[in-house]
């Protein structure tokens, strides 16, 4: 892990150090890279907080046994709310220490302002995130006495998609990838929104406020900041246990009415369906795994979020009105790297979260799977074919949507989805065949499952693949573009289909294994 | 009908089940009795195919489990000690997918789950979700589960748990119906009345070690005293501890 943790901090300042070498525009930009990527840190810190908290504070059996017993409802809130606070942060800082390490590094932060920023600036960080997240949770059940969760969690993530497509719209962050920048009036207007100020008032502005250097940024600013950060933490942690007090336990039986109530269903029609002419037993654990993740709110509603958050960078693309063969080189490639990259990683969060589960949601519910008369490939089999068309063809869309509104060429248009191909069936399948090795039957949360020890290898052995994968991808294409020999392309699509090819056998056969031998 | 030749199994620091060897007839209504941690649901986990013998070999209507286990499978109609159920899905939903696990057609599935559900007494909730179901209505539903395919043995764990009377009844005349039909059953029990009341033979366990096979009839005379199934079972078991606890 800590391995990983310095690969990620050097590739960060590699990429670091060639944005400062692009002179003063390459140092706005890491700078506003460095802001949008804490600000994009806390939007997912309160999404993950959210949803595992509906767990944590409701559903799990512990919070039933925890109201028996002579115990304050706050202090059963304080337990909760810590549970909440590592499971939902400690997967982040996979991300985040190296970007806080190669950012300080770049700034030339000493090793006690390191220090500085880690108490004052990201603890409470990552503090704030859990307590905005807690006060809406206890609001959206108390909430769903009037309204269905599923009509609040969805107005939830619309509020959150429109906020943050409107800070972005009002802000003109889109530039950055929507800009002519081979045209010095664009760059003009880019440069001057860059130098914009960023929205001051979430933590992400004040974190990178922080990291700023002691020429740019003087003690008693520091001070301020570093004030800021925990005086809103206190408060906000002073209102989250007012709020528990009032309403907690109000809230909790709410839930238990919603979930422990009839709720009728019927049959769906799924299980009834000619699905392609699929042959028994596969129709009936296609069904199943279909119904389970729309009946599961954690599941649908980050896919739903996944999506919102997709939609928004394709139509942000749209908006650009790029003409792609007017840009330099450099910004070409640039693009090629940004969009593949993000398609990649959008592909490597997808898995992690939704497929390296997959066999752990089967739960304690496995000896019907394992005593009926089938082997554990066939349900292998269905798992892979179900997450493979469904994120497939989520990815496929993305890649061919972007290259349309890059204007890229059809023939890199044909090679950048022929290695989404091999991304697709690479992290699926890792991701499958990790989560069947480490998997947790115990445990009804799919976000718990993929925050675990497994799930953070799946996630960062995916995240090497997709930059292996992109890095290939702009080498082919420039030497498709270049003078390069048709035999160093060769060796690139071959090296590329070999990983691929380890990616995909080895996991899952050390998962069909896992699976197959393990004894419920 | 099955057959269970030293079956022996090994967990890292005990032996759960050591070198057992039963026969059980077609038609026969075998119950294994134990106190709890005897062994029963590691031999019936071992029956169903849900774990594999470290020794020995077991097979269930002439098919190998551990070469043929699809084939061993598909004539198993399992019920578990707990039944943990998929708790997103409604009854109806969970018994068409285990009727198309097991290779059934829909309007076959449709037919037995009508059945099913009016002899069971589920027709009111079996079109609401799991999750909200009771332990003795989850109960009932693994059992539908069990019998929705027809199967040629059915092996049960532990069958009253969480059942109220009327229904427990329903469930023992079931079994004797089955039973008559020409079905096999091996229910693991220790509720030596349902023991005594259905059971053709029984098999008493302990710390994996078979101690005993036979009818009720013959476990209670052999001791030539006036002792009724209870009274001798506890000595069996007594009597094994103490010598266990000699050596």
């Amino acid at each position: 892990m800590t391995g990983l943790i310095l690969g990620g901090y050097r590739l960060l300042i590699s990429g670091g150090e060639f944005l400062l070498r692009q002179g003063e525009l390459g140092e706005v930009f890491l700078d506003r890279m460095f802001y949008l990527g804490w600000s994009i840190i806390f939007y997912l810190l309160v999404l993950s907080n959210l949803i595992t908290g509906f767990s944590t504070f409701y559903r799990s059996p512990e919070v039933a046994f925890l109201f028996t017993l002579p115990v304050e409802t706050a202090q059963i809130f304080k337990v909760k709310f810590t549970e909440n606070l590592v499971y939902s942060s400690w997967a982040i800082l996979i991300l985040g220490i190296p970007m806080t390490l190669a950012y300080g590094e770049l700034q030339g932060l000493s090793a006690l302002a390191y220090i500085t920023v880690f108490i004052t600036g990201i603890l409470p960080f990552l503090f704030i995130a859990t307590v905005t997240a807690s006060l809406l949770l206890v609001l959206l059940v108390n909430l769903s006495r009037f309204f269905k969760m599923r009509t609040l969690f969805i107005s939830l993530g619309l509020i959150f998609t429109g906020a943050f497509y409107l800070y972005f719209t009002v802000s003109q962050q889109d530039t950055v990838v929507g800009g002519q920048l081979g045209n010095f009036r664009a760059l003009g207007r880019y440069m001057a929104n860059l130098s914009s100020t960023p929205f001051p008032f979430i933590p992400s502005y004040w974190l990178s406020k922080l990291f700023l250097d002691s020429e740019t940024l003087q003690w008693l600013e520091r001070l301020y900041f570093s004030a800021l950060f925990i005086t809103t933490a206190l408060v906000g942690w002073e209102v989250s246990l007012g709020v528990a007090r009032m309403h907690y336990f109000t809230s909790y039986q709410i839930m238990e009415r919603t979930g422990g109530g009839a709720i009728k269903k019927g049959m769906n029609r799924i299980f009834t369906l000619p699905l392609m002419g699929l042959q028994r037993p596969m129709q009936g654990l296609l069904a199943k795994d279909f119904v389970q993740f729309l009946r599961t709110p954690q599941q649908w509603v980050q896919f739903l979020l996944m999506g919102f958050f997709i939609s928004i960078y394709l139509i942000n693309l749209s908006r650009g009105r790029v003409h792609f063969h007017d840009l330099l080189p450099i910004w070409q490639n640039a693009i090629y790297v940004f969009n593949f990259g993000f398609t990649g990683f959008i592909m490597a969060a997808l898995t992690a979260r939704f497929v390296y589960p997959m066999v752990s949601m089967e739960g304690r519910s496995l000896w019907i799977l394992r005593a009926a008369p089938f082997s554990m490939r066939q349900v292998f089999q269905e798992k892979f074919w179900f997450a493979f068309f469904s994120l497939f063809t989520l990815a496929e869309i993305v890649v061919m949507v972007s290259n349309y509104f890059l204007g890229l060429q059809a023939e890199i248009a044909v090679i950048a989805s022929g290695f989404m191909l091999m991304t697709s069936l690479s992290l699926i399948s890792l991701s499958l065949g990790l989560g069947a090795v480490y998997a947790q039957f115990d445990e009804p949360n799919p976000m718990k499952v993929s925050s675990g020890y497994g799930g953070i290898i799946a996630i960062v052995l995916s995240l090497i693949y997709v930059s292996f994968s992109v890095l290939s991808l702009v080498f082919v294409i420039r030497l498709y573009q270049g003078d390069g020999s048709g035999w160093l392309i060769g060796v690139t699509v071959a090296f590329v289909v070999i990983l691929t090819f380890l990616y995909t056998w080895l996991p899952l056969r050390w998962g069909l294994r896992s699976l197959a031998t393990y004894e419920p | 009908m099955i057959k269970l030749n030293a079956l022996t199994k090994e967990f890292e620091t005990t032996v759960a089940v050591k070198n057992l060897s039963l026969e059980i007839e077609k038609g026969e209504l075998f119950s294994f009795l134990g106190p709890n941690g005897a062994g029963k649901t590691t031999t019936i986990k071992m029956m169903v195919g849900l774990m594999t013998p470290t020794a020995g070999s077991l097979e269930m209507g002439g098919f190998n489990m551990d070469t043929d286990p699809q084939k061993a499978k598909e004539l198993i109609g399992y019920v578990p000690d707990a039944a943990f159920l998929y708790q997103h899905l409604t009854g109806i939903e969970l018994l068409m997918m285990v009727g198309q696990l097991y290779s059934m057609d829909n309007a076959a599935i449709q037919t037995e789950l009508e059945i099913l559900s009016e002899h069971l007494f589920m027709t009111e909730w079996i079109e609401e979700r799991i999750s909200g179901y009771s332990r003795g209505m989850k109960q009932r539903l693994a059992f539908s589960a069990a019998f929705l395919h027809h199967p040629e043995i059915l092996v049960i764990d532990e069958p009253m748990v969480g059942l109220d009377p009327k229904t427990g009844r329903i469930i023992k005349d079931m079994l004797k119906e089955k039973r008559d039909a020409g079905i096999t059953i091996f229910v693991s029990t220790h509720n030596l009345n349902v023991a005594e009341e259905l059971s053709d033979r029984i098999a008493i366990i302990n710390r994996g070690k078979l101690l005993g096979v036979g009818t009720v009839d013959s476990f209670q005379s052999v001791s030539g005293k006036a002792e009724n199934l209870e009274e001798r079972f506890l000595r069996i078991v007594e009597e094994e501890e103490n010598t266990g606890s000699d050596h």
